[in-house]
């Protein structure tokens, strides 16, 4: 399959210096904080900054470089420049898939009769996301997801690479095996064999490569040769229904975001209509900025306002707000039919119990003494048949 | 040889489940039921349809030893009878 990838390297700084252009000339660390406790995190850091990796707490890359210039991560804004970018590439070719924040593979089979040639597609790519964002991307144009990443990743912004159909493996050959999609670990065992180039694994028997790491080695083996039977799987655009309430001043208090939840689900509930939705994304704001978030996926798509209820507060009780929230976003999304289930005959609930109970309760009277009784298991394994289980009245 | 039936428990009180109940049996030669005395009436075993033994509690002063017998009788009931081997009584048991 021919494929495109648009790539924009260390994106949450590409987004943060069209804000702030001096962040471009200084090294500079973009931090988040999804720990559980709050915990500042490294997200991404200038390439100058040697050490600082994504993930690393926030401490050590201060105490390493305490004179970088540090940015809190701007998480929504990324998401809302990365689905601008989809918008944009959806228009040049309908099969977009967003493999990380900001960068995209798109599925160009078909389109080469609307171009002179491969280079005039990667240039119209880099165009509508330059228009659209501000942001220069490099693109990378072969068969398969794999060949595709690497010639974009080598490639310097607003440039292409185009690799040939069949000459894929020529192209890998003395490519690093860091672009491998494999954990460091694998890397750096890789180059303790000696094993620095994808041409080195691509040199090897499969079985070689498969023995020593399993099915990795089986991937790895075949990445070097080129082949990358990954499918593109495409963005689909899907029905949201999303509600938000902005308090009046800033709130820290977890009852106060439970009362504003009960609020903003009943708004949710009136526009489902009969429908269900399947996931819930909950998110906490300060201004534009986004505290908290979290993805609920029901077991089952659900229209159920209570059941959405309880999850949420249980939820937001537990949340511990590091500063306060102005601003509580509840989304729906899933949204179709609500499954059929089959009710069960009496339930608990069933007014039918009730009835029963009183029923059994007066013939008790009437007779002075219990007439009906519940089988109630004692030891269910016994070998001896009149152990495994005793009658006690049904009222016991 | 023949057994009488007893009782089933006092109703006011909790119960087992699946209690034992005795009831009379007349056995052939080798010790297996010919005819089982059911409500009222005597009614031949027609077909045994399997035999097990469990010894239990050994160790104890209450061991429990049983020779049990699914049958089937003339009138098509399935029946589960067992032998007490230690009181020689015989009683009918629903195995569930």
């Amino acid at each position: 399959m021919r494929l495109a990838y648009v790539h924009l390297p260390r994106f949450a700084l590409a987004v943060e210096a069209r804000l702030n252009p001096r962040l471009l000339q200084a090294p500079t660390i973009v931090y988040d904080r999804p720990g559980r406790r709050g915990d500042n995190c490294v997200l991404e850091a200038s390439s100058e900054l040697a050490g600082v990796y994504p993930g690393q707490p926030l401490r050590k890359a201060r105490a390493a470089y305490p004179h970088a210039i540090f940015v809190l991560a701007n998480v929504l804004l990324y998401r809302e420049v990365s689905e601008a970018i989809l918008r944009v590439l959806e228009q040049v070719g309908p099969q977009v898939e967003l493999a990380e924040q900001g960068c995209a593979f798109v599925d160009i089979g078909g389109l080469d009769g609307h171009y002179a040639d491969a280079f005039s597609l990667a240039k119209k790519l880099v165009d509508v996301v330059q228009q659209e964002t501000g942001l220069l991307p490099s693109v990378g144009i072969a068969e398969g997801k794999f060949v595709a990443y690497v010639a974009a990743r080598l490639c310097v912004p607003g440039d292409a690479g185009v690799v040939p159909l069949g000459r894929e493996r020529d192209f890998l050959y003395d490519k690093p095996v860091s672009l491998l999609p494999v954990s460091p670990e694998v890397i750096e065992h890789l180059h303790t064999l000696a094993l620095h180039t994808l041409g080195d694994i691509a040199g090897l028997p499969q079985s070689a490569v498969e023995a020593q790491y399993r099915a990795v080695g089986r991937r790895m083996w075949e990445l070097a040769h080129g082949i990358d039977r990954e499918p593109l799987r495409p963005h689909r655009a899907q029905e949201l229904l999303s509600e938000q309430l902005t308090f009046d001043s800033p709130i820290v208090a977890n009852e106060a975001l439970v009362m504003a939840s009960r609020h903003v689900l009943r708004r949710l509930a009136g526009r489902l209509d009969r429908r269900a939705a399947r996931t819930m994304h909950l998110q906490v704001l300060a201004g534009d900025r986004l505290l908290w978030e979290r993805l609920e996926t029901f077991r089952e798509a659900t229209s159920d306002g209570e059941r959405m209820a309880f999850i949420v507060k249980t939820r937001l009780t537990a949340l511990l707000l590091t500063e306060a929230a102005d601003t509580l976003v509840i989304t729906l999304s899933g949204i179709g039919r609500e499954p059929a289930r089959q009710p069960k005959l009496i339930t608990d609930a069933h007014p039918q119990i009730a009835s029963l109970a009183d029923a059994i309760q007066q013939i008790h009277a009437r007779y002075g003494r219990p007439v009906v009784w519940r089988a109630v298991e004692v030891d269910p394994c016994s070998r001896h048949p009149e152990e495994r289980a005793i009658l006690i009245p049904y009222d016991a | 040889m023949f057994t009488t039936s007893g009782r089933t428990g006092d109703p006011d009180t909790v119960r087992r489940l699946n209690a034992p109940r005795r009831l009379r049996v007349e056995t052939g030669g080798n010790g297996t039921p010919r005819r089982i005395y059911h409500r009222g009436r005597w009614l031949i075993v027609t077909q045994e349809r399997e035999r097990y033994r469990t010894d239990d509690r050994w160790w104890t002063d209450h061991p429990v030893s049983r020779e049990y017998f699914e049958l089937l009788l003339e009138d098509g009931r399935p029946i589960t009878v067992y032998l007490d081997r230690i009181d020689g009584s015989w009683y009918a048991q629903r195995y569930g």
